[in-house]
């Protein structure tokens, strides 16, 4: 071993226990009830909520993928810029009612909105079910891009299967003993930490390499005219359906509703929104990376790693610790939430509805046992099944987008009912598992997922209207009209 | 639904148009603008003025003499 892997290494695992400590430490002899655990007791304050949400949607996809997409298709990833601000746009409006929901019914998970404004245990668990089946593969990519940037970052010294299961014990032990509570905490310095490598690290590199950012773009225009717009298959189509697609769907995914729940009252999550399109400017850098490797012409066989790369090539190979470090905190910070997620919903709503009478005490126990469980199965996967449920991942936003209808109809619509809520869901899911397996291509370029959202909401449609109302919406509306303070 | 909200509302509904409808009309190689080409250039600006809208949209809901919603606190 020589200095500079030694300074690379101390740096991660320094970075790694200084997570661990601090995650450790915001739980320490805190008796937890549900609430507690799943939902931080929902007292989260302006900034702790912030960066919890910060980290959680920005994870090793954004920091390492995003630069990988730009290596490989160019301007395309443009949407992924994008469709941030419009969830953000969408969310500052949506939002409030499902943390009213939480305020007033107590709700925890995703699921218990469903269940709380349908009057239905079955869509609860089908919820439930699409949340977990959707995750499961998008956690287990993160414990994959987990164990890639130990590796590249120790300069070797850890092996991807020495990362996975080394980057997995830490974040179980510190969400198995804090919760959602130590979630926050632990995001707080991942994000911090993205920042600064984003900022002061990535944003440098088309300046070393070329002295500026229209020079790289200039010398990109020569190497490969075609990575500076969008075209065919990547198209406008495809760029605006995905656009569309992720803005919606993004406020589905079952763990951004803990996050939701846990902020202390209406202005901090509305503040909360205002200011999240901000933390989006940080993939810039990371995409200018992208682009600085192709213009340097350089090939890579994964193109995932344009990132680690551009850093390899522009610094002193102990900065890659730092750039490990940041790429550890960028998927713990995001998996730690999901595993958390899951295991509300396995406890809340499947345990505690096949077994109505398992006391609050019982279900936090349950809740930390899921997350052992989780966590584990999603490392067996990423250790045993590598790469292999790519087409599963592609599946998730489109999956989890047809949860969209039930979710924002039942909100302003009277008629809506857990009939059309459910029939409209497993049709949507249909479509889309028929296009992505079946037919294998977006029809008129348009992302697949929007074509089942689009069948879904008129399948909704057609269901509430030739169905009664059954009063789920007055009792609904009634009660989260006098939630506030 | 009061007054306040619509517009707070109609602020929301900016980016969606200046992303989905207006963006794709940027989709050209040059000019360069602040170095990036003009798609890079224009969902980055929009970064920021989203905040901006929706810090209005913010401002509009809870600015003391509104209705309904700031009541709620």
């Amino acid at each position: 071993m020589n200095t500079d892997t030694i300074i690379s290494l101390t740096i991660i695992l320094a970075w790694v226990f200084i997570s661990l400590a601090v995650g450790i430490l915001a739980g320490l002899r805190r008796k937890f009830n549900l609430e507690g655990y799943l939902v931080s007791g929902r007292g989260l304050g302006l900034m702790f909520l912030y960066v919890l949400m910060a980290g959680e949607i920005y994870s090793a996809y954004a920091f390492l993928g995003t630069g990988g997409w730009a290596y490989s298709y160019g301007m395309p990833i443009m949407y992924a810029i994008g469709y941030g601000a419009l969830a953000y746009a969408f969310g500052y409006f949506y939002a409030k009612h499902i943390w009213k929901v939480g305020k007033v019914f107590n709700a925890v998970t995703q699921a218990d909105y469903f269940q709380v404004r349908y009057y239905s245990k079955v869509l609860a668990i089908i919820v439930a079910l699409i949340g977990i089946t959707f995750n499961v593969p998008y956690l287990q990519l993160q414990l994959q891009g987990l164990g890639y940037i130990l590796n590249v970052g120790s300069l070797n010294t850890i092996s991807i299967q020495e990362g996975i299961v080394f980057g997995m014990i830490i974040m179980l032990i510190y969400v198995y003993t804090s919760g959602l509570r130590g979630i926050a905490w632990t995001n707080f310095l991942q994000a911090l930490l993205m920042f600064f490598i984003a900022w002061i690290v990535l944003f440098a590199v088309p300046y070393i390499q070329f002295g500026s950012v229209s020079n790289m773009f200039n010398t990109l225009a020569q190497v490969k005219p075609q990575h500076l717009v969008l075209h065919p298959p990547l198209g406008i189509a495809w760029y605006v359906s995905t656009l569309i697609l992720c803005g919606l769907g993004f406020f589905m995914y079952p763990q951004m509703y803990p996050s939701i729940y846990s902020a202390k009252n209406l202005r901090t999550l509305k503040r909360n929104y205002v200011l999240l399109p901000l933390f989006s400017v940080f993939m810039v850098p990371v995409i200018l990376v992208g682009f600085t490797i192709v213009a340097l012409g350089i090939h890579l066989n994964s193109p995932d790693e344009a990132v680690l790369k551009g850093v390899a090539i522009s610094y002193p190979s102990w900065v890659l610790g730092l750039a490990g470090a940041a790429g550890f905190a960028a998927a713990a910070s995001t998996a730690s939430a999901i595993i958390l997620t899951l295991a509300g919903l396995l406890s809340k709503n499947l345990y505690a509805i096949a077994k109505p009478s398992a006391s609050d005490k019982e279900l936090v126990l349950v809740s930390r046992i899921s997350v052992l469980f989780f966590g584990l199965a999603a490392m067996f996967l990423a250790l045993y099944a590598g790469g292999r449920l790519v087409s599963l991942l592609l599946l998730a936003y489109a999956g989890i987008t047809q949860m969209f209808p039930a979710a924002v109809l039942g909100l302003f619509w009277k008629r809506m009912n857990k009939y059309a809520a459910i029939s409209g869901m497993l049709v949507g899911l249909a479509v889309v598992t028929y296009l992505k397996f079946g037919l294998g291509s977006n029809p008129y370029g348009i992302h697949f997922g929007l074509w089942g959202l689009f069948i879904n909401f008129i399948v909704t449609v057609l269901v509430a209207l030739a169905t009664k109302p059954d009063g789920s919406f007055e009792k609904f509306r009634e009660k989260i009209a006098t939630a506030g303070e | 639904m009061n007054k306040k909200y619509k517009y707070a509302l109609l602020l929301g509904i900016i980016p969606w148009i200046a992303y989905v409808v207006v963006s794709p009309f940027f989709n050209y190689p040059n000019p360069l603008i602040l170095g990036m080409p003009p798609l890079m250039f224009w969902n980055v600006l929009w970064l920021f003025l989203t905040s901006l809208c929706l810090y209005g949209a913010y401002r509009l809901e809870f600015s003391s003499n509104s209705g309904g919603e700031a009541n709620e606190h």
